[in-house]
């Protein structure tokens, strides 16, 4: 099932809600767990089973090692690697058994058959909480969940479960037993809940809808012009579906009584790429930061070290966002901004007016975004050539027909990835009405989100490679 | 403070309980069985079959029962339409909100699959080889075509002028048939194409049939013969149900009213009393009056016609308001619609002396049949 879904929104939502709030405190968590399960189901009545299959395998894991750890330290660690070998397993068979058969089919000319396996939603994000939570276990940073039910909840947790954030069990252990039930946070929650619904259904979709409708013009219909109005929209559409899905994943959690950890810090705004992915998708990076960078050593082992570690961790990046070389060099891409602000540019980038500053992160962005939507290198060459205007037209009747008529939505999109509309209302609305303008607000986001969802227009669903 | 928190506990409270309303009233509500703007069924709640939950079938007919019976759907979708408007939207769900309240679908030459519509006019042309007889193709231009200065500005459409320069080439220009310049002057005092709907008016059929009989070497009726008389103002075609947009104002419906009587009509052997189906008019799909719609196979014998002649069309919709002027001319008119016609051409052809063989398509029609092949069968 998805967010932004009429099924979502009038049924799955509302009965979840009123149960919860009727059923006694101790029958909470066993309520969402079957909530969850039948949320995850609902599209996928089978993989669920691979889901509860990780559940149990790492509430076994995290007892066990909390059992040895003390007596037996090897069979603790023994069992440590043991889960990270399971879960990568899991990830690695169902998300690269095909990528790996068709490299190997091309590079060696071979013609092993594909498996075909669709990709079990989410299975990158609960993989990756597990995982995180045995081996915090481990290193003592946490204690371990002796509740089955608990833990499973914790794991299956609908509002997370699909596209993050990804919410590390340290982060809301004491939340899975002591929350709180509140108006103030309901209503909180609901608030940003439907923020991250306007950012879907209202922005997202519609930029969406012109970068599929730009990508498959051909012939005189392509145009510079064009190109940069597909790579613009689509990166919008990319920000807003990804960050609407974290804010609807947040509010959603504070409606039942859990603070997730924030995903999005307006990275559209950012001066560097260091900077851009402090901001971008934060619970991720924090996640190679904190299980891969630090026990690598970091920063601290010298300077070729540092080079290879960050090389595996945006290698690695690149990589979990999708079984495909595109991501892989995506990740690189961004590898090779971070190593050259990090030892060249940083110095004289103090210097720079802000706004090169600016210009130069989104164009790396941009392109960047480009190099994520195309599949297929050759593609993403062709793109770039059109980008630069070689062998093209720069524009054409077509193409200041579709600028014309999507600056509106596309100006909207650039002003709303920004503070700017947080701190005009800050300034110009007066401290007593600021309460009530968001709700007034947040209801004319629910009231055009469902005008658009009715409408049947574009409304993909991102992150079946994730 | 207090007011505060009364805000947040209305602010909860309202949005869970209209949520809750409204699936409700979607599920337990009156149940529509039919969409007429999206011309198909919709999903209801006596769909669900509850032993599919273990395939995803039934979730998935819940998920569409969501979608389909949302309360005020079409209030909604007029909405959306209106705030897309607003923020400067000229096209809405493919079709292009025009000028003086036309409608034209999108087409763009990324759209227009130059490759089937050279092969579709090459087996024509295979066909008419075969045979050792001409075939009339006439590929009846987009309304786009004939319309431009009512497209919103700076909107294109593909480019129509080398498709009819291709089709000339392959097929002949002697049994070319190009009523571009016939209709854009025809479009000067009349309207030639609706403005909700995709078709052509009868002032436009009535054009090409001018054309047509030109190109046989016969002589037309004039217009006032066929006494058009006006059914329906409250037509809105299939462009109005894409774009579902407020502003639309109605078309008005014609049909000839002096066409030959003691026909005998089989549509797809079914016997039927008139070309016209009357009761279509009341539904949404009026202009499924001629004909009541298409039919693999329509045969109309008029006693009464010319000498023994027989007309063969192999159309689309567009022969529909085209065709009953015609009758007049011929003994026996045979429609072939391919989309639903299965039995061999070539022997129905075979049997059929003293014939004359129409290809009546609209062009961007046309290039997206993938039906063409049945010619060679």
């Amino acid at each position: 099932m998805v967010f932004s879904s009429m099924i979502f929104l009038c049924a799955f939502l509302p009965i979840t809600f009123l149960v919860y709030s009727i059923s006694p405190k101790k029958l909470r968590n066993i309520w969402l767990l079957g909530a969850s399960l039948f949320f995850y189901a609902w599209g996928e009545p089978r993989y669920v089973w691979i889901m509860v299959f990780s559940t149990i395998f790492d509430y076994a894991n995290g007892r066990m090692i909390d059992i040895f750890q003390d007596k037996k330290p090897k069979v603790a660690k023994a069992v440590l690697i043991l889960s990270i070998f399971g879960n990568l397993s899991i990830l690695g068979f169902f998300k690269y058994t095909d990528f790996f058969i068709n490299s190997i089919n091309s590079i060696g000319g071979c013609e092993f058959d594909i498996l075909g396996l669709a990709l079990p939603i989410g299975i990158s994000f609960y993989t990756f909480q597990t995982m995180s939570y045995t081996i915090d276990v481990y290193f003592r940073n946490v204690n371990a969940q002796k509740n089955f039910i608990d833990f499973a909840m914790y794991v299956c947790l609908f509002p997370q479960l699909i596209a993050g954030p990804i919410v590390r069990y340290k982060d809301i252990a004491e939340q899975v037993k002591h929350r709180t039930f509140s108006f103030e946070q309901i209503s909180d929650g609901l608030f940003r809940f439907l923020i991250g619904l306007g950012k879907k259904v209202i922005i997202a979709n519609q930029a969406g809808a012109i970068w599929q409708e730009v990508s498959n013009y051909s012939g005189n219909d392509r145009s510079m012009a064009i190109a940069w109005l597909g790579a613009v929209a689509y990166t919008l559409q990319i920000y807003f579906d990804f960050s609407g899905y974290s804010d609807m994943a947040i509010g959603l959690g504070k409606i039942f009584g859990f603070t997730f950890p924030e995903n999005f810090l307006h990275p559209y705004e950012s001066k560097s790429i260091t900077e851009f992915w402090r901001k971008w998708h934060v619970t991720l990076s924090s996640w190679f930061r904190q299980y891969v960078y630090i026990p690598l050593g970091g920063n601290r082992t010298g300077k070729i070290r540092l080079i290879f570690n960050l090389f595996l961790v945006w290698f690695l990046t690149g990589f979990w966002h999708g079984a495909g070389w595109n991501f892989i060099l995506w990740g690189i891409y961004y590898f090779c901004f971070l190593l050259l602000e990090k030892m060249v540019l940083q110095k004289w980038m103090e210097k720079w007016k802000s706004i090169f500053l600016h210009i130069y992160t989104m164009l790396v962005v941009l392109i960047g975004w480009v190099l994520f939507a195309c599949e297929d290198i050759s593609v993403f060459l062709q793109y770039g050539k059109e980008m630069l205007g070689i062998d093209i037209n720069i524009g054409n009747t077509l193409s200041m027909y579709q600028w014309l008529h999507n600056i509106p939505l596309l100006l909207i999109g650039c002003i709303g990835a920004t503070t700017l509309p947080e701190k005009i209302v800050k300034k110009w609305i007066p401290t007593k009405w600021q309460h009530i303008t968001k709700y007034v607000y947040a209801m004319i986001l629910l009231f055009v989100s469902i005008a658009f969802l009715v409408s049947g227009s574009y409304n993909p669903f991102l992150y079946f490679r994730f | 403070m207090q007011k505060q928190k009364i805000v947040t506990i209305f602010f909860s409270i309202g949005i869970m309980g209209l949520l809750s309303i409204t699936g409700l009233v979607t599920f337990f509500g009156p149940q529509k069985t039919f969409s007429e703007n999206e011309n198909r069924y919709l999903s209801k709640v006596s769909d669900i079959n509850w032993r599919d939950l273990q395939s995803g079938k039934a979730q998935s007919t819940l998920t569409q029962i969501a979608d389909d019976q949302f309360p005020y759907h079409d209030f909604w979708m007029q909405t959306s339409t209106e705030i897309r408007k607003i923020m400067g939207k000229q096209d809405i769900g493919g079709v292009y909100l025009g000028k003086d309240h036309y409608y034209f679908e999108k087409i763009l030459d990324s759209d227009f699959d130059k490759n089937r519509y050279y092969n579709n006019l090459r087996l024509v042309a295979a066909m008419q080889e075969k045979l050792g007889e001409p075939i009339i193709t006439m590929l009846v231009p987009s309304p786009a075509t004939i319309y431009k200065d009512k497209l919103p500005k700076y909107a294109i459409e593909y480019d129509s002028s080398q498709k009819y320069k291709q089709g000339k080439e392959i097929v002949g220009k002697e049994n070319w048939l190009d009523i571009r310049t016939l209709l854009e002057r025809e479009a000067k005092q009349q309207q030639v194409y609706f403005r909700t709907d995709h078709h052509w008016t009868m002032s436009g059929a009535f054009a090409a049939y001018k054309a047509f009989m030109e190109q046989v070497k016969e002589s037309s009726k004039p217009l006032d013969y066929f006494d058009l008389q006006e059914k329906s103002n409250t037509f809105f075609g299939t462009l109005y149900s894409k774009a579902l947009d407020k502003d639309a104002i109605p078309d008005t419906l014609f049909i000839p009213e002096n066409i030959p009587s003691d026909l005998q009509i089989t549509c797809d052997e079914e016997k039927h009393e008139s070309i016209y189906d009357m009761e279509k008019l009341n539904t949404k799909d009026k202009y499924a009056v001629f004909f009541g719609g298409n039919h693999g196979i329509t045969q109309i014998i008029n006693p009464n016609g010319n000498q023994d002649k027989t007309l063969v069309i192999i159309k689309d919709s567009f022969a529909n308001c085209f065709t009953p002027m015609l009758i007049e001319h011929y003994q026996k008119i045979i429609m072939l619609d391919l989309r639903y016609y299965n039995d061999s051409v070539s022997n129905l052809l075979s049997t059929e002396k003293n014939k004359t063989i129409l290809v009546l398509f609209e062009i961007s029609n046309f290039a997206k049949e993938t039906n063409l092949h049945k010619l060679m069968s």
